[in-house]
């Protein structure tokens, strides 16, 4: 049976590059050979033949998924095929064209075209073809109409308080998103296409006049650089244009929230939206960014503080936690108060690995569990969570294998890494978890002390789009701190951030 | 791509001061209470801390009026475009390399004892030396701009951890060991030889003020921000952080006590104990911050001497293998010393060789310079400030 | 990549490969909670110790964790340390006698409490035995010391619930000495190194042993700047000498006006401070103690209509400040009288107000033939009561 469906399937050649002709022809028969061969040899196209006013033959290729077919149906071929009037000369081809562009198709997006490649572009993102005979042109007809999912809140960034909607696959969609929010004409929009067979179309956002002019052609640059099959996400994109390979910190930031988008947008930021993702490329950003999340700015200044403390605090935990109890319980038990330091080692007693393997197999397991979790659908996935942390550890307690205190390091570690925004940061500490991890099984506090250096060491001079990814730190930036661990008044934000640089200084004026 | 970097690499008087405070702030903090006391037999470290103070202040000051007339290349550049003082340029290159390794050597040699004694007891100090050579050169490798930005990122930390040891001992502090103020043997205070040791740094305004950037981004002249003002405040708050450790530890651990243990910063955090008990135990916190900042005075050390002796006798070789090749130098020499109490008497001499070796290059600088300011003047845009370390 | 990368890289893998040196698991470690440093028995009572010929008695008193935690009633079965006892001519080389009995190792990180013997501190040993929990760097600073009337050793057998461990419970029991004016305040070890470092003459809070069944954290051994023992300070005189010492935080004074027993009341100190003036102009500088305190009636038995009077309370004022003088009067003469030592800190004193005079007098300021024996030292104490808590007068 899948021998038939193979022979089926495989019964034309394969297609030569130069075996159709790109040119032309007067004659519509011949058209359609030279089209059949290029694109109708799938089987979702669709070749509708008729005659326009019952006189000339004509012939239309759509694509079956892309294009909405009864729109074509009632407004293009119906008037077409009982247009009355006398049609011009087919001598005068212009005229003709006019006359049906003007006359008689009643649709919005309708272009011509005069050579294959042109119009074969359009046809593959969905568009209709329509060849008449004695006419050298293409007529196309904008009928796309794609399935697209509603506007869902984005679930790798859920704010309390916040607008709902997020962005969706469908380029245009996000885009409207933005437009409805940023009503400057000053709003830069610059489509293109990337990849060299997906041809997928992407989107350069920036503000003029606020967005460094160096910045945007940088993005700009790199972007066209990219010489690929196809960007199947925008993280392809982004893996392909940062500044830093080797690095493991994420040197642009990733948001499905068009309102994160803009006020990036309205930072200096440029913005890349890729069609086919709601994932929208932020950049540039340093390592403050992923600490920020929208919400920060939309509740008052105080909490805005505090839950900006308490994420650095987070990372911290989330980088530290379980290499500072291996030092501390194999090396330096001396730096643990009494009390603490008795009922730690009370509750070890018998567990018959060193802490390193402890913790290590822990971490292990939470992570397996965290990857599981997110596997399964979303119900089980979630109950995997909660049943299989509280299960395994209960057990391992109970066995003997861990001690009691480990699983309050371990979910610890694990809550802290859920509470940074930035997802991909929070894999990033993970990964260099480990890392700290086993410098403290080796060396204690002072390896600890070492593999801290190394990771600043490297962030000191890492950069995203020409931005020390440590500023304001590092360099030190004064005016970036009032939004940095403390969020200062919506008032003292007089100043856009001095990173990115930006054309325009002044965000708002308050008078009093 | 480092090289472009470095080349464009400006920055402001401000981190050019943290730089340096932090480039100072060493191996120093854990043992300059112990050495004030060994100079004076009584507490009067503090006038010799602040006469030390303002001698830096004098050599920041001169070492700024030669800058200024050198605009924006470092003396080392200019030494190296002018023909017939190639001589000097390397002389001194070499001079500063033999003086950055030999402190090098004693700062790492000081950290792996204090590891040692305080966390690591068994573990080799070769091996724990390793590890901050491997950290040095990585930092190398960064070139300025990740010198100057582990500084400052280093630096509040450094601070706070300062503040938090110092606020806690208020309890403790009795002010009563201090006392009386002023009596008896001032005079002898003055006898600051041996507090050299403990300002070294400032040598690093040589290096890194042709990076400090003359014009702001938005165009304003940085001379507003009057630089000088802010090296000398830089040199007050060095003073102040010594002052404040020499204070405490004579007020909380006594003076007599000071003079017998070797390291009375990290005896001092020992001494904090709050709420009972709640927090006893800060001292990993002071070890942690100390190794920071002696990674951060090494990294610098390391950096200078290889960029200097990079640019001045191989520029054609990469400058990785430079510092690299210093690291392993360090290794062989860091332990010759046979005990710690050798290490903190070389430690001495090394004091006086840098700032002999300071005070003849700033007269080299001086004297060259008034002869060839007008070719100076001439052609300050030619040269490329910035080292060449690439990535 | 290059050559030098890869070196690089080898170098980096190295932790891998390190066995790890220093790793010991915090379970396969025995904390050392409380020390106590006696005489081997050998030592004869009236004889000098001979250094390195006589051997010393550690006892350490070593935490069980495992039967500290869980709760439940297993766990109140069994005391949760052990103590070892070992002898050797020092410290450390008692130390290293335990790894041969023990499974596992000692860790002195948490020792809480030094107990050192009377009979071994009578006879000068006391900067010698010291000097490991000084100078090791697992030792603490803030360890406390206590000089035992008694069997050491036997104290740290002796475990007083809800504390079971009897170093913690020696900790806070010293720290109640807010309370008891016959307490003396916690000693570190730290502050004892300071006092022979600078040569200065200290007090040691006692820890009386009783017959086995249980201590009592009261009065004080003597010792002079050179760490010889002086001799006892009483209960007694412990409250002289706390009162000298603007000490007495929440202590209390019972007593009765004008010595009738039967006019029985309490006084608690709320706020003390005290102030020594140094008059120099003489040949030997005199001193004057003036001690100022604040407090409130706790009990009276005084059935009198006008116990709330003015003049009434100005009357148990009275008395209250002549028994503070009374005590540190008495203290004071013990001092000057008998053991010709100064612990009151007037020296000090002496020192911040007329530095050239210390200088001269400094170094024969102790002893039978020094200054301060023949010293010129007044005491006045002002008491204010200033309320009767909440009630007015007995029924």
């Amino acid at each position: 049976m899948f021998k038939k469906l193979f022979r089926k399937l495989n019964q034309d050649p394969v297609r030569q590059r130069d075996e159709y002709n790109i040119e032309l022809s007067e004659n519509i028969e011949e058209t359609k050979e030279t089209l059949d061969k290029i694109i109708a040899e799938s089987d979702d196209v669709i070749v509708r033949e008729f005659n326009i006013a019952r006189k000339r033959k004509a012939v239309m290729y759509v694509l079956d998924s892309l294009a909405d077919m009864q729109a074509l149906e009632q407004n293009i071929i119906r008037p077409l095929m009982y247009y009355r009037e006398e049609l011009p000369s087919i001598k005068n081809e212009d005229a003709f064209i006019d006359a049906l562009l003007e006359d008689t198709i009643m649709f919005n997006e309708v272009e011509t075209a005069d050579n294959l490649d042109e119009a074969i572009l359009g046809f593959m993102s969905g568009q209709a073809l329509l060849a008449i005979d004695g006419v050298q042109t293409f007529v196309i007809i904008d009928a796309r109409q794609f399935e697209q999912r509603g506007l869902e809140e984005p679930p790798s960034e859920m704010l309390v308080r916040g607008p709902r909607d997020g962005f969706n696959e469908v380029l245009h969609t996000n885009i409207g998103l933005i437009r409805r929010r940023v009503r400057d004409p000053n709003f830069v929009l610059q489509f293109g296409q990337i990849g060299r067979r997906s041809k997928r179309d992407f989107a350069i956002m920036y503000i003029k006049g606020i967005a460094d002019p160096k910045l945007v052609d940088e993005v700009r640059y790199r972007v066209s650089c990219i010489d690929t099959d196809d960007t199947e996400e925008s993280g392809n994109i982004e893996q392909l244009i940062e500044d830093n390979v080797m690095s493991p910190f994420p040197q642009v930031l990733r948001s499905e929230r068009p309102d994160k988008t803009v006020s990036s947008l309205m930072n200096g930021g440029v913005a890349i939206s890729l069609d086919g993702t709601p994932f929208t490329i932020l950049t540039p950003i340093t390592l403050q960014f992923l600490f920020k999340s929208p919400e920060d700015n939309y509740d008052r200044w105080q909490i805005g503080t505090l839950i900006r403390l308490l994420r650095y605090v987070a990372a911290f935990i989330a980088l530290f936690l379980p290499a500072i109890y291996i030092a501390m319980v194999s090396f330096h038990q001396g730096m643990i108060p009494t009390l603490l330091a008795l009922s730690i080692s009370g509750t070890r007693e018998g567990v018959p690995f060193p802490s390193f393997i402890e913790a290590f197999a822990m971490e292990f397991t939470l992570e397996l569990l965290r990857e599981a979790g997110v596997r399964l659908p979303t119900p089980i996935g979630q109950t995997i969570g909660i049943v299989g942390g509280l299960v395994i550890g209960d057990a391992a307690v109970r066995a003997g294998v861990v001690s009691p205190i480990m699983i309050i390091v371990v979910a610890l570690t694990a809550i802290s890494s859920f509470a940074i925004p930035s997802y991909n940061v929070s894999i990033t500490f993970r990964m260099l978890r480990f890392g700290l991890m086993i410098l403290a099984a080796g060396f204690g506090l002072y390896g600890i002390v070492i593999g801290f250096i190394f990771i600043t060491v490297h962030l000191a001079s890492l950069k995203s789009f020409g931005n020390y990814y440590m500023s304001p730190f590092a360099p030190f930036r004064l005016r970036d701190w009032g939004d940095l661990l403390f969020r200062a008044p919506l008032s003292g934000h007089k100043k856009r951030p001095q990173v990115p640089n930006t054309y325009d200084d002044q965000k708002s004026n308050w008078t009093k | 791509m480092k090289d472009q970097s470095a080349a464009h690499y400006t920055m402001s008087p401000l981190e050019l001061s943290i730089t340096h405070i932090s480039f100072t702030i060493s191996a120093g903090i854990l043992t300059v209470p112990r050495a004030l006391v060994y100079i004076l037999e009584s507490s009067f470290g503090w006038i010799s801390v602040i006469t030390c103070g303002v001698i830096v202040c004098l050599y920041i000051w001169l070492i700024f009026l030669l800058q200024k007339k050198l605009g924006n290349e470092g003396l080392f550049d200019y030494l190296k475009r002018i023909g017939r003082l190639k001589w000097a340029g390397k002389l001194f290159s070499l001079l500063f390399f033999l003086y950055f390794l030999a402190f090098f050597c004693i700062e790492g040699r000081i950290l792996a004892r204090v590891v040692q004694i305080y966390l690591l007891d068994q573990t080799p100090a070769e091996v724990i030396f390793l590890f901050m050579v491997l950290a040095t050169t990585y930092a190398c490798s960064k070139g300025v701009e990740g010198i100057v930005h582990i500084s400052l990122m280093y630096f509040p930390f450094v601070l706070s951890v300062l503040a938090i040891v110092v606020l806690l001992n208020i309890g403790n502090f009795q002010v009563n060991e201090l006392r009386p103020f002023v009596a008896g043997d001032v005079m002898e205070s003055f006898n600051i030889l041996r507090m050299f040791y403990f300002f070294l740094g400032f040598e690093i305004f040589f290096f890194f003020q042709k990076y400090v950037n003359p014009v702001e981004a938005d165009g304003r002249k940085q001379k507003k921000l009057k630089p000088l003002r802010t090296y000398i405040l830089g040199v007050g708050s060095i003073v102040f952080i010594y002052g404040m450790i020499v204070v405490f530890s004579y007020g909380v651990l006594s003076v007599e006590a000071t003079k017998v243990m070797p390291f009375p910063t990290v005896e001092l955090s020992k001494e904090v104990e709050v709420l009972e008990g709640l927090i006893e135990r800060v001292e990993p916190l002071i070890i942690v911050m100390w190794i920071m900042t002696i990674f951060n005075t090494m990294a610098i050390l390391h950096f200078l001497a290889a960029d200097t002796f990079h640019a001045q006798w191989l520029p054609g070789k990469n400058a990785n293998t430079i510092a690299f090749t210093f690291g392993l130098l360090s290794f062989m020499f860091a332990f010759y010393p046979e005990s710690l109490t050798e290490t903190l008497y070389m430690s001495e001499w090394i004091g006086y060789g840098g700032w002999i070796v300071v005070t003849l290059f700033l007269a080299l600088g001086f004297l060259t310079i008034r002869k060839n300011s007008r070719s100076t003047r001439g052609t300050p845009a030619d040269t490329k400030p910035g080292g060449e370390v690439s990535g | 990549m290059d050559k030098r990368k890869r070196v690089l890289a080898l170098l980096l893998m190295l932790p891998l490969l390190v066995s790890c040196w220093d790793r010991t698991e915090i379970e396969e470690v025995g904390f050392v909670i409380a020390a106590s440093v006696t005489s081997a028995e050998s030592v004869k009572e009236d004889e000098e110790f001979d250094v390195g010929e006589d051997k010393l008695a550690l006892t350490y008193q070593v935490a069980i964790p495992a039967r500290m935690v869980g709760g439940g009633e297993e766990a109140q079965d069994e005391r949760p340390f052990l103590t070892v006892k070992t002898t050797e001519r020092s410290n450390f080389g008692a130390n290293r006698n335990l790894p041969s009995r023990r499974p596992r190792l000692m860790n002195y990180e948490h020792l809480k409490v030094v107990l050192l013997e009377e009979e071994l501190v009578e006879k000068n040993m006391l900067k010698y035995v010291l000097d490991f929990f000084i100078r090791d760097h697992e030792m603490r600073r803030n360890t406390e010391v206590f000089i035992v009337d008694g069997d050491a050793s036997m104290v740290l057998n002796d475990d007083r619930l809800p504390d079971p461990l009897t170093g913690m419970s020696i900790m806070s029991t010293a720290e109640n000495e807010t309370r008891d004016l016959a307490m003396l305040e916690p000693r570190t070890i730290s502050y004892v190194t300071n006092a022979l470092l600078n040569n200065s003459n200290f007090v040691v809070p006692r820890l009386i042993e009783r017959e086995n069944t249980s201590y009592r954290v009261r009065g004080g051994a003597i010792f002079s700047g050179d760490g010889k023992f002086m001799g006892w300070l009483s209960d007694e005189m412990t409250i002289g000498l706390k009162l000298m010492e603007g000490n007495m935080k929440n202590g209390i004074v019972e007593t009765a006006i004008d010595d009738e027993q039967d006019k029985l009341f309490v006084f608690e100190t709320s706020r003390m401070s005290r102030n020594i003036e140094v008059d120099t102009s003489g040949e030997t500088p005199s001193f004057h103690v003036s001690m100022k305190a604040e407090g409130t009636l706790v009990e009276s038995w005084i059935e009198d209509e006008e116990a709330v009077s003015p003049a009434f309370i100005n009357e148990m004022e009275e008395s209250v400040e002549s028994y503070m003088v009374d005590q540190a009067e008495k203290t004071d003469a013990f001092l000057q009288e008998d053991l010709y030592l100064d612990i009151l800190g007037l020296v000090e004193e002496l020192r911040i107000q007329d530095h050239e005079l210390w200088r001269q007098l400094k170094d024969d300021w102790d002893g039978p033939e020094g200054v301060f024996r023949g010293l010129d030292i007044t005491i006045s104490a002002d008491v204010k009561i200033r309320h009767f808590m909440t009630k007015e007068r007995v029924f």
